[in-house]
């Protein structure tokens, strides 16, 4: 994993003198889906084996960061989480949350659970049926400004943590 | 591109550091402005707590450095995290760093509380370590009993324990109890090649335990994963509070206030609100979720006009819990409890030796608590009253400091805002000249020298549902691995849970520990599976019909004993959902003399419903709902001694009364705000 402290940020900044880096700079919106703990972001490598997150005493899900561009941070924002399989749809969850701004001017969202829809995976075996499955992973941001970013990850699933 | 928002950024840029100007404690020429933890410890002892090196002027020279084994420790079945994070660090995980950093990075680490929280509350300490709290003992026996794989007392918890001065004559306590830890690789194959069906189903089961069990109390500190369910561990798990998105909000300048997982603020309280006792109880019997009027669903469908909480929570998507079962109408059929609609919170209630312990290891928390509704409330001939020294205190003995006698009137002041709740007294509403209407006196006054009080607990009548899972369903395959909650080590096995329904409006009485008669949350209707290497189901099956032909519908085999073929448990409980509205008489006790009547309240005393039908793969399938054969006999074991039916003079004669409603003198809740 590569590391930015600030030491090492110095020299972009330097050089990237002219760019706002503000999280509220007028930038198209773009969104990157990943995954971390605390202050770790590692985004989603195409095809890369994700762990199926367990829920406690049931329920699954895929555990999902964003780092964000050009959508307000710092306020509620639409969020839609979505799963296809082969171009099909195979979870929809709709829901608010809040881009928090970091100081290099993204956004990031955490904690979020992408899912399947339990009418169509209503028990453990329609889940674990999906182990090795390649799922696309989609959330679209929306803020206030009706400025959206979707962002999407190709990932295969492990039905294992 | 991978890439790390860095807290050292945050260091370099807003850390005045090597300040001069800074006597004392160097640690706050960089956490200037830092909450002061507690008023006892000087805001510039930091070391008192935390360790480190108090006289350095560098982070690097500071801090306590991270542990060289860090990243082994932390292997790869977490998350990504920057050098040093073990917030999400499971029990074994944390025993295996030096105890330096473990108390560098949360101070009420039990591993560290020795040198921290314990040299001046040595006594709470040596208590809670030992507690339920601690040892989650209270998930364990009762699956393994059902499962006739041992007797009503603890062997498993989610860690070891032991109690060098344990009393065997005290009930429901054990010496000592051992981890629960998932049966190795090898032993799991060798049963597999065996087809040892009583080894495979032990297998099944408590890997079930210790890979679901384990993440909720207090050695470890849980996923940390998710909005609603942040927190420390040790006795900061309960005593510094997080938000729910697990953000700093204090004015610590180097503490990052944009990425989780900080507590809210630098510092330590007993005003502890029920949403953090919600992060780890919002599982098992869901008391953190119902007492604030949340019900799970997810895993049920969806009442069609239900109003759900639309935030992912808990680890769960955004749905899955349900505030309101029917927005169309002007009630909340799911309501907060009455004590929490008010104010109150988990804290007002559960002090003392209820969340610390006695010392003892206790089997459940059933048998660790001693809190009664009568401790507060009194009960119909008497008001609760303090003792010599004004002191409320529970039948136990345990003192209640929250509550206090104002002129009279029992007075409870709320730990976590302060305010003042009278507490109502049934024996001052039911005197002459008290306010108790008609059908609480019919209820609760004294026929005789008898009331409904003396044999049935008060929340029997006093709760506005209670939530019953239909057809819990266990899986074990052998095909997968999956993460134990003890040592964060994968191994062979990957166990789930689901549900087939549930009810809302079920209401099963039982006898309870002290003998009354109280509702019963069968939440143990498990039927396991388990699928070896291959991906052959070597125990469970298709399911059979009533005539016992198989059905295109798989389900798991029933738990066993020697006296039960169908081991469902039935455990007398209060599920937090108090109401001012009680039940009505006809819950328990027949409006007229039809066969359907008597059907209907004979299956609240445990003769079955027909309504809810498990399918079984060894026979017919099996009441839900059922726990007393026809002619009375049990059906099934009780995980909890003292407790079973309701006994059969006490509901014979239940049964043989004829009543009729009166309205309720008390309204329905309003709809979830």
């Amino acid at each position: 994993m590569r590391m930015f402290s600030g030491a090492l940020a110095v020299p972009f900044l330097v050089l990237g003198a002219c760019k706002d880096t503000s999280c509220d700079a007028d930038v198209p919106p773009e969104i990157t889906l990943g995954q971390g703990a605390s202050s770790a972001f590692e985004p989603f490598e195409d095809g890369q084996d994700i762990a199926l997150t367990i829920a406690p005493q049931g329920g699954m899900g895929i555990s999902v960061r964003a780092l964000t561009r050009g959508v307000t941070t710092d306020n509620l924002i639409d969020l839609q989480l979505i799963t296809e399989i082969d171009g099909e749809q195979t979870g929809f969850f709709e829901t608010n949350g809040i881009l928090t701004c970091q100081e290099d001017g993204y956004g990031l969202l955490w904690g979020q659970v992408v899912g399947f829809n339990p009418e169509e995976f209503p028990d453990v075996d329609a889940l674990l049926a999906l182990d090795g499955e390649q799922v696309d992973v989609i959330v679209i941001a929306t803020d206030e400004q009706d400025r959206t970013a979707e962002g999407r990850a190709t990932v295969t699933l492990r039905v294992s943590r | 591109m991978k890439r790390l928002l860095s807290v050292f950024a945050l260091v370099l840029a807003g850390c005045p550091g090597n300040n001069p100007s800074v006597s004392g404690d160097q640690c706050v020429g960089c956490h200037v402005g830092i909450e002061q933890m507690m008023p006892t410890i000087a805001e510039d002892s930091c070391v008192v707590c935390h360790g480190g090196d108090r006289d350095a002027r560098t982070l690097e020279e500071a801090h306590v450095p991270i542990p060289a084994n860090w990243a082994d420790v932390r292997g790869t079945a977490l998350p990504p995290a920057p050098p040093g994070y073990i917030r999400d660090f499971m029990p074994a995980q944390l025993d295996q760093l030096p105890l330096d950093y473990v108390q560098f990075i949360n101070p009420g680490d039990m591993r560290a509380v020795d040198r921290t929280c314990g040299v001046c509350h040595a006594e709470i300490v040596e208590t809670w370590t030992s507690s339920v709290m601690t040892t989650n003992a209270g998930h364990y026996m009762p699956t393994r009993h059902l499962a006739g794989l041992q007797d009503q007392d603890a062997i498993y918890a989610a860690g070891p324990a032991v109690d060098p001065d344990c009393d065997l004559s005290i009930e429901g306590t054990v010496c000592s109890v051992e981890a629960m830890l998932p049966q190795p690789e090898a032993q799991v194959l060798q049963a597999f090649e065996d087809n040892d069906a009583d080894a495979l189903q032990e297998i099944g089961w408590d890997h079930y335990l210790a890979k679901s069990c384990g993440d909720c109390h207090a050695s470890g500190f849980g996923p940390n994963d998710s909005p609603h369910r942040y927190r420390s561990a040790g006795c900061t798990s309960c005593h510094v509070l997080y938000s729910s998105d697990g953000l700093y909000q204090g004015n610590d300048p180097v503490i990052s206030t944009t990425t989780p997982v900080h507590p809210m603020r630098h510092e330590v309280t007993t005003a502890i609100p029920s949403e953090q006792c919600a992060t780890c109880h919002f599982q098992g019997g869901r008391i953190g979720l119902l007492f604030r009027g949340i019900r799970e669903g997810g895993f049920s469908e969806t009442p069609e006009f239900a109003q759900t909480w639309d935030e992912t929570a808990y680890g769960h998507t955004p749905g899955f819990y349900v505030l309101d079962e029917d927005t169309r109408n002007d009630v909340d059929e799911t309501p907060p409890d009455l004590h929490y609609a008010a104010g109150m919170h988990c804290a007002d209630c559960h002090v003392g030796s209820d969340v610390h312990g006695t010392g003892r290891i206790y089997t459940t928390a059933k048998q660790q608590m001693d809190l009664r509704c009568e401790d507060c409330h009194g009960t119909v001939r008497e008001v609760a009253t303090p003792d010599a020294s004004g002191v409320f205190r529970t039948e136990g003995g345990r003192a209640l400091p929250q509550l206090s006698s104002v002129n009279g009137t029992v007075v409870l002041t709320g730990v976590v805002d302060g305010a003042e709740h009278v507490v109502k007294q049934p024996a001052e509403l039911l005197a002459d000249g008290g306010s108790g209407s008609a059908a609480m006196h019919r209820a609760m006054g004294l026929q005789g020298d008898w009331s409904h009080t003396d044999s049935l607990t008060c929340d029997t009548c006093h709760t506005s549902y209670n939530q019953v899972c239909i057809g819990c369903h266990v899986s074990f395959d052998a095909r997968l691995s999956q993460v134990d909650d003890q040592t964060g080590e994968p191994s062979m096995g990957f166990v789930r849970g689901s549900r087939q329904t549930y009810s809302l409006d079920t209401v099963l009485l039982v006898q309870n520990t002290d003998g009354r008669v109280q509702t019963s949350v069968p939440s143990a209707h498990a039927q396991l599976t388990v699928v070896d290497p291959q991906g052959d189901r070597v125990i469970g099956g298709p399911a059979l019909d009533e005539q016992g032909q198989p059905t295109d519908q798989n389900r798991g085999v029933f738990r066993k004993t020697a006296t039960s073929d169908a081991n469902i448990g039935f455990p007398p409980f209060f599920q937090h959902t108090t109401s001012a509205k009680p039940r009505t008489c006809s819950t328990c006790h027949r409006t007229e003399d039809t066969p359907e009547e008597w059907a209907r309240v004979r299956g609240v005393y445990g003769f079955g419903t027909g309504e809810f039908m498990l399918p079984h793969p060894d026979g017919p399938p099996v009441d839900a709902l059922q726990f007393l054969a026809e002619d009375g006999t049990p059906l099934v074991d009780w995980f909890h001694r003292d407790t079973g039916p309701v006994p059969a003079l006490m509901r014979d004669r239940a049964l043989a009364i004829e009543v009729t409603d009166e309205p309720p003198a008390v309204p329905a809740a309003p709809p979830h705000p």
